[in-house]
């Protein structure tokens, strides 16, 4: 128990590594602790999407050439490889009606490679100086005497480490946050589980687009689909609640000669305990950044984001005191499920789908067809003229179709845990 | 005790996070248990999305 650190960064993901080339940058003394051997591997289902949408989740990123501009925050990160532009984003229902989000010729995001974008970060880490352990995990942390004493285990030794200021980067499930007590206030609905396809041989009529197929077929359903940059032939990563789940689709939906022939590269999965967020990520001196403060995840943009101003707030902590108020400000603000409503709206739009018959779904999209959204790939802002769209029509619905104007009714207007349940109920451990 | 069959777990590590006991860790990027420190209480089992931990004797 010797040495102190400044700062102790638990998990090496791209909040942690963000944090820690920027507190080696402030001129501090770091550790970053990492359970995985090789640090930039992923093996979890991610999207690696870029939003591009000005001012999401409070910030705007351009990529410009080999790097990736944050203009909010003032920083930019190396990235040398391979874009692929998502041209538009489709709800489709089980007959084929879609609702299309675009915007002309912009993308509406950007699919980049995730460990290519790790490595690049994590070689600035390590030639910045900064300890790193791998094959480490931040078990526990605790506020004592105005440090941070943070127990770590690595095969099967546990011990202590301290340090003045800890950054928690260690995901959506941190045993850092729980250690704190601080899942206590955050509302809980439920541990979803998510199985992902790497798929090569896709026949789809629209391969630069970012697909959300809806519809129960034999189970409850959304399957996001969303191209991969490939070094080679396209590849698209497929989303479902279980392996039966997918498979089902895959071979029994209405698009199954999409997928004829596919061969599975690589199975990803994850699990998680699904919360709200935490409002204020701090606990003395332990700063919570990135998916471990957030509802569902910040995206990795968001991660970059949040361990950049986590470590700059720890710098100006130690430096001149006061570092975190304005951390938390800029949390509470800048994330876009921390706004009144905002989880609200996001759910109805999404599970209140996941609710519908798939008849249901074919009729509603094909009242709001011809509809096309001029909007970024953005879950705040595309629901919104969805939603008006069928509410202007919800006299008409009630008319044709009366259970669903009931349904559509609920969904906009019930409880929250109602309506997570219903829309999850095939993802849910 | 528990094991994770590797052909079907995909390192996602969530049994890793969410097991009570800490009982799971990845020992060169492979997910495994300890036996020491399982008490079969079966979370990794409820939780796990590709059905890879087993009870075994």
């Amino acid at each position: 128990m010797a040495k102190k650190y400044d700062v102790i960064v638990v998990g090496g993901g791209p909040a942690g590594l963000m944090a820690a080339r920027t507190a080696k940058r402030e001129g501090l003394d770091v550790l970053l602790v990492e359970q995985k051997k090789e640090i930039t591997k992923i093996r979890r289902s991610c999207a690696q999407a870029l939003a591009t949408a000005p001012g999401y989740n409070g910030e705007t990123v351009t990529v410009e050439g080999e790097k990736i501009i944050f203009h909010i925050n003032d920083f930019s990160i190396k990235y040398h490889g391979p874009w692929l532009d998502i041209k538009e984003f489709f709800h489709i229902s089980p007959n084929g009606s879609k609702i299309i989000v675009k915007r002309d010729e912009t993308p509406v995001g950007k699919i980049f490679n995730k460990e290519v974008l790790l490595q690049e970060l994590l070689s600035e880490v390590e030639q910045s100086g900064c300890e790193i352990e791998n094959e480490t995990m931040g078990i526990k942390a605790e506020n004592t005497n105005g440090e941070v004493v943070v127990t770590l285990e690595s095969k099967g030794k546990q011990r202590e480490v301290k340090s003045r200021i800890a950054i928690a980067a260690d995901g959506i499930n941190s045993r850092i946050v729980q250690s704190l007590g601080l899942n206590k206030s955050r509302k809980f609905y439920g541990t979803p589980r998510v199985v992902s396809y790497v798929l090569e041989g896709v026949q789809s009529p629209h391969p630069n687009a970012f697909i959300l197929f809806l519809g129960k077929g034999r189970t409850n359903g959304l399957y996001p689909m969303v191209p991969e940059t490939p070094d080679g032939p396209p590849l698209f990563q497929i989303s479902g609640g279980s392996e039966e789940a997918i498979n089902l689709f895959l071979t029994q939906s209405t698009f199954s000669s999409w997928f004829k022939g596919v061969k599975v590269l690589q199975k990803k999965s994850a699990v998680l305990n699904f919360h709200t967020p935490i409002l204020e990520p701090v606990a003395e001196n332990v700063l919570i950044a990135g998916d471990s403060a957030a509802f569902i995840e910040a995206f990795v943009q968001g991660a970059l984001v949040y361990g950049f101003r986590a470590a700059k707030a720890a710098a100006k902590e130690l430096k001149e005191g006061d570092g975190f108020t304005e951390y938390v400000d800029y949390w509470k603000t800048s994330f876009g499920y921390n706004q009144p409503g905002k989880i609200e709206d996001s759910c109805r739009m999404a599970l209140g789908m996941l609710a519908m018959e798939d008849e249901e779904l074919d009729y509603l999209f094909a009242l709001l067809e011809p509809q096309t959204i001029k909007s970024y790939y953005d879950e705040f802002a595309y629901p919104v003229p969805i939603r008006a769209g069928i509410l202007g029509r919800i006299d008409k619905i009630r008319g044709e179709k009366p259970d669903l104007a009931r349904k559509i009714e609920m969904l906009y207007e019930g409880g929250m845990e109602e309506i997570i349940q219903i829309g999850m109920k095939g993802y849910m451990a | 005790m528990v094991t994770i069959d590797p052909e079907k777990c995909t390192g996602c590590g969530g049994c890793i996070d969410l097991c009570p006991q800490i009982a799971i860790a990845m020992i060169n990027d492979v997910v495994t248990v300890n036996e020491e420190k399982c008490n079969e209480c079966k979370m990794c089992i409820k939780v796990c999305p590709m059905k890879a931990p087993m009870e075994v004797d």
